[in-house]
């Protein structure tokens, strides 16, 4: 590449000088021309990468709705056909598994103090409590109170008939010897 | 027997009374209007222990009086002014007990309750009326034999009635006992 100008030392120290602009040039060529590929190459790399992400997203996509629709038809369709019950009442354990089953948080769900009530009423826990624990202090003053009463209700008849009355009162009062429990 | 679902769907809170040790007797009588008789032996045992106090008081003074005869001269207490003060603490007895729960000790042993015709409690003044007139006039008690709805004269006149409750413990009882109210 070198060119003589035939003019001595001076020449060929332009010569050298000019060879060396020229492969900077050369290099910068070969440079702008790697950089420009390099950016091409990761241009069309990134555009692959979003295209395929974006194709891969869609199809889930797609395929998802279209699950959430065939799929709970096709179980119901397979779980109508099939008896659960009778499945799992011959292969499973289920006293184990209620074995198992933490008990505490039903039993806050229990209405104790109804069943409570419920249990008083049904076995009639006022009428043993008489029964058991009516001390005698208690059957003598209800003894005093009926006798009295029914002096009371013997008293109003007889007024009651002298003066022709139809509401007698002693018939108000229901207290008669048939239910007695004294 | 129902079922405790069954239970459960007409259970409502409070509005019964599922603990009653009474008799099932007296239920059938509760709130209605006490006669003659429970009231007669009621102011009977009224007198009883009035008659108790007052004789107690009366003791006391005469021990008193011996042992401080020496240095005092302190007067005698017999006769007339005994029976005052017999019927004046009558009086504030059945003033105070009529009006605090309609109760006197009488009251609470027969089972009965003094109150309004309209089912209140007495007030202080209509009590200390009622009291001063049955001390005055005891014999107005014999009126209610006679009369349709038990009432002596000092109930027409003032208005009350004396009912059966028979649970000396509670200030008031639901009278209907878990069944519909009259009203």
């Amino acid at each position: 590449m070198s060119e003589s100008f035939g003019v001595g030392e001076t020449v060929v120290e332009f010569s050298a000088e000019r060879e060396k602009i020229e492969a900077g040039s050369l290099n910068f060529v070969v440079n702008s021309a790697s950089t420009v590929a390099t950016s091409a190459i990761g241009l069309v790399r990134f555009a692959t990468e979003t295209t395929v992400y974006l194709a891969t997203e869609s199809t889930k996509a797609v395929a998802n709705s279209v699950l959430d629709t065939v799929i709970p038809v096709a179980v119901n369709a397979i779980v109508s056909r099939v008896d659960i019950n009778g499945i799992v009442r011959e292969h499973v354990n289920v006293n184990e598994i209620v074995s198992q089953a933490d008990i505490n948080p039903i039993l806050d769900r229990v209405p104790m103090t109804e069943i409570a009530d419920y249990v008083i009423e049904e076995i009639d826990l006022p009428s043993l409590v008489r029964e058991s624990t009516g001390g005698v202090a208690d059957g003598i003053l209800n003894t005093v109170r009926f006798q009295a009463v029914q002096t009371d209700n013997f008293i109003s008849g007889i007024v009651d008939r002298v003066f022709f009355r139809k509401n007698m009162r002693a018939s108000s009062r229901e207290v008669s010897g048939r239910n007695a429990e004294l | 027997m129902p079922s405790f679902s069954q239970f459960r769907q007409t259970f409502v809170p409070g509005a019964q009374v599922h603990f009653s040790a009474l008799p099932e007797r007296a239920h059938s009588i509760q709130g209605l209007s006490a006669g003659f008789t429970s009231r007669a032996i009621a102011v009977m045992l009224d007198i009883g222990l009035v008659a108790v106090l007052v004789m107690g008081a009366w003791g006391g003074w005469e021990a008193l009086r011996y042992i401080l005869g020496v240095f005092y001269d302190l007067p005698e207490a017999t006769g007339l002014p005994l029976l005052v003060i017999g019927y004046f603490t009558m009086w504030i007895y059945w003033t105070w007990s009529w009006s605090t729960g309609g109760r006197s000790l009488g009251n609470i042993l027969m089972g009965l309750r003094v109150q309004t015709n309209r089912g209140g409690s007495l007030g202080l003044g209509l009590a200390a009326l009622r009291s001063l007139f049955s001390v005055v006039f005891a014999l107005g008690l014999v009126w209610s034999i006679f009369s349709r709805k038990n009432r002596s004269i000092q109930d027409i006149v003032l208005g009350t009635e004396v009912v059966f409750d028979w649970a000396p413990l509670l200030p008031k009882v639901d009278m209907t006992f878990g069944m519909e109210s009259k009203e």
